[in-house]
């Protein structure tokens, strides 16, 4: 990256066929489109070589890059609202971008996430995770936002119930 | 699969973007170094010239913190370093990096070419103040780019 950030073509090449295919799955799946993912893929290498120079090395380069990734999937689907998700999302979108040898998922977040059904998880991601409003997601679940309201406040009492959180402190 | 049009259209803009033309960037820096030198000579004159007849008047400034006769230095930087931190603001990173990376070249021919257009104006300048001016714009100019580049590298709405 440091290379890159220098000026090096050679070193961009590098990154980019490491990570080009994996992004494009990421879109792929979350679009079921070939050519809005070819499209995203296009927004997300230019946005990635604008911001080149804002990257830490504290961070994984593959953590960076999804982070870009699902801010320009969300700014693209709020400018065209043309899709809607044809299948719910995976436990860990993140694993597109990682190297096997160094997923290692968060273990609290895999269990307490496991308790609850694929519904309640896909809603709390788009509304966490991708920042959506629920106006946005009731447009793309075809769903009132009052009742999607009342779904999110009635899931994160359960992950509360679950954890032993009761006003907020640990029992 | 990613369409190889796609592709090539990613890597061509890519490399287009890692390598800007040299003359394009000249010609950019030198017009915001024309709006920059408007703007500072409208608020400190540069050898007695001044642009417009504005109330705030930065060489009185300078003068109560170094003295009449060191104020040059305050005034030869401020009129680069103001130059050279627009240009690091408004020019994209791989612009900047271009600048930088002809650091030397980039702040001693400014400098040059500004005092080459006050001479202009004013064949008659004391070498004491030259040298003191010539002193004070060179480290505004060099500690101008440094910090725009920190500044570029930290701020993402500046980019």
């Amino acid at each position: 990256m440091e290379l890159y950030i220098s000026g090096s073509f050679e070193a961009f090449n590098v990154l980019y066929e490491r990570y080009a295919n994996k992004s494009y799955q990421y879109f792929a799946k979350k679009t079921q489109n070939n050519e809005d993912a070819n499209e995203l893929i296009q927004l997300l290498f230019l946005k990635m070589h604008s911001s080149k120079h804002l990257f830490q090395n504290k961070y994984k380069f593959e953590q960076w890059l999804f982070v870009i990734a699902r801010t320009v999937f969300i700014d693209f689907y709020r400018r065209n609202k043309k899709f809607s998700y044809h299948e719910p999302l995976s436990d860990n979108e993140f694993q597109y971008f990682q190297e096997p040898s160094t997923f290692n998922a968060d273990k609290n977040e895999v269990e307490h996430l496991d308790a609850l059904s694929e519904k309640e998880k896909e809603i709390l991601k788009l509304r966490y995770e991708d920042e959506l409003s629920f106006k946005e997601i009731s447009e793309l679940l075809s769903q009132s936002e009052v009742s999607l309201r009342k779904f999110v406040s009635r899931t994160i009492s359960k992950i509360k119930a679950k954890h032993g959180f009761s006003n907020g402190v640990s029992k | 699969m990613i369409d190889k049009n796609i592709e090539n259209k990613i890597k061509s803009t890519v490399y287009q973007r890692l390598n800007p033309k040299p003359h394009f960037i000249a010609l950019k820096f030198l017009v915001i170094h024309l709006f920059s030198a408007v703007l500072t000579l409208s608020v400190c004159p540069q050898f007695g010239k001044k642009m417009f007849n504005l109330n705030i008047d930065l060489m009185d400034f300078f003068m109560k913190i170094t003295g009449p006769k060191y104020c040059l230095l305050l005034c030869g930087a401020f009129f680069i370093g103001t130059s050279l931190f627009i240009n690091s603001i408004l020019m994209n990173y791989d612009e900047l990096r271009t600048i930088r990376s002809h650091r030397h070249l980039t702040v001693i021919m400014l400098v040059l070419l500004s005092f080459g257009s006050f001479l202009m104006f004013d064949p008659i300048l004391f070498l004491e103040s030259t040298m003191l001016w010539f002193a004070g714009a060179l480290a505004g100019g060099y500690l101008s780019l440094e910090f725009g580049d920190f500044l570029k590298r930290k701020i993402a709405f500046l980019n």
